[in-house]
């Protein structure tokens, strides 16, 4: 009979358990997706450095809008090796200057194959330019890394996130489980995340 | 009293820690299996046309492809791509190798495929567009670990348009799989990502 009960007892504390976690997850993975996401109040700034990695290029959208509101005097434009005669950048570039951004204002930093290499290269630009601060645009599930990134590779340098923001057709961080794209894109994230913390430990 | 109290949360942190274990070492066991799960054995079948899937960095794909060409395996060659960044698609630069590599500027087109989802949702496109050319074999060339996945994927619309499909890769990029892949960085991410999509795959009906 006790035995019984304290059968019961697990069973019932099991099942509510559950049910808690069942309701609650939703809210525990948004909540999660949000912690990707920094965006800081606009600023204006030595550059605005545009992220490689969007094959659908909004990010130098976003860094050609910041730059017509006058935000900074200069664009980056980062990217990265696709094969042996190919660097994204190259493309990026061009496609901020079909855009309307002046070639005088306009840099394209090669070899930024991840987001590590991609501060190491641009830190370094900028010492040697003399540039102070900077305005990151990536994508929104990519944004807090990307300054975390930043700032791990240059604490004397000052650096604003403005991502491209999530919504419409991008990624957003609301029930981003239910779409395939959102779902690779967040999980991915996670263990990028999980890579930068472990490296930095090293 | 104070074992008493001690015991059963001992016996808890025990399990806990037993199941952390084997969480471990099942999460280990998975990423060094991973090559093995992903790779499908090469089948590399006469066909009408060559399915090149291009990605950056292929120069032993591409080889490899001129060289069923020259062989004889296949008269066609479609080299097929998303856009990676404004304008730029690797089919292209994969066509222009091609062609630097002494293939005839007739044999080898390039297909520009949309933003999908997952790689199933490009399965119906590519199949219409054999049917239009009149092709019903096709020999698909991929990297060997998305070789799996694709013939998961591309089978079943293939299949009710009686097409057959045969999947290969470079035994080059196979070789490069097969030592200690997890010390290089680009391979284990590269690795890790087609196990994630393909894991993916399994929760969305549309994928798999």
């Amino acid at each position: 009979m006790w035995k019984n009960n304290h059968w019961l007892r697990r069973i019932i504390i099991i099942t509510g358990i559950l049910t808690v976690g069942y309701f609650l997850l939703p809210f525990v993975l948004t909540a999660f997706a949000r912690g990707l996401i920094r965006i800081d109040q606009p600023v204006t700034a030595d550059l605005i450095i545009s992220l490689s990695g969007d094959a659908d290029c909004l990010r130098e959208l976003k860094a050609a809008r910041l730059y017509q509101q006058g935000l900074a005097r200069f664009v980056i434009v980062s990217g990265y090796a696709y094969g042996p005669d190919l660097d994204t950048s190259t493309a990026s570039r061009g496609y901020l200057l079909s855009l309307g951004t002046p070639e005088t204002d306009l840099l394209a930093v090669p070899g930024g194959n991840n987001t590590r290499l991609e501060a190491q290269n641009i830190t370094a630009l900028m010492r040697a330019r003399g540039w102070r601060s900077a305005i990151i645009v990536t994508s929104a599930f990519h944004s807090r890394r990307a300054l975390f990134t930043f700032e791990q590779a240059a604490p004397d340098l000052q650096f604003y996130s403005a991502p491209v923001p999530a919504e419409g057709t991008n990624w957003q961080p609301d029930h981003w489980w239910q779409r395939r794209y959102a779902f690779e894109i967040t999980v991915r994230e996670f263990f990028a995340w999980g890579n930068t913390l472990v490296t930095r430990w090293k | 009293m104070t074992n008493k109290i001690i015991k059963p949360w001992a016996k808890y942190l025990r399990r806990a820690g037993l199941a952390l274990l084997i969480c471990l070492l099942s999460a280990l066991l998975l990423f060094f299996s991973l090559p093995w799960l992903l790779i499908r054995p090469a089948e590399t079948a006469p066909a009408d046309v060559v399915l090149y899937f291009a990605s950056g960095n292929t120069s032993d794909t591409e080889r490899y492809v001129a060289e069923l060409y020259q062989q004889g395996l296949a008269k066609k060659i479609v080299c097929l791509s998303r856009q990676i960044t404004w304008q730029i698609f690797p089919a292209d630069f994969a066509r222009e190798h091609l062609l630097q590599l002494g293939l005839p500027a007739e044999a080898v087109t390039t297909f520009h495929l949309p933003r999908a989802d997952c790689d199933a949702e490009v399965g119906g496109l590519l199949r219409d567009f054999l049917q239009q050319q009149g092709w019903k074999r096709v020999l698909v060339v991929t990297t060997p670990i998305a070789s799996r996945a694709l013939n998961r994927t591309l089978s079943p619309p293939f299949a009710r348009a009686q097409i057959s499909l045969s999947v290969t890769y470079a035994p080059a990029d196979a070789e490069a799989l097969r030592g200690q892949w997890w010390r290089e960085h680009k391979k284990t991410q590269q690795v890790v990502q087609q196990g994630i999509e393909t894991a993916l795959d399994l929760f969305y009906p549309h994928c798999w």
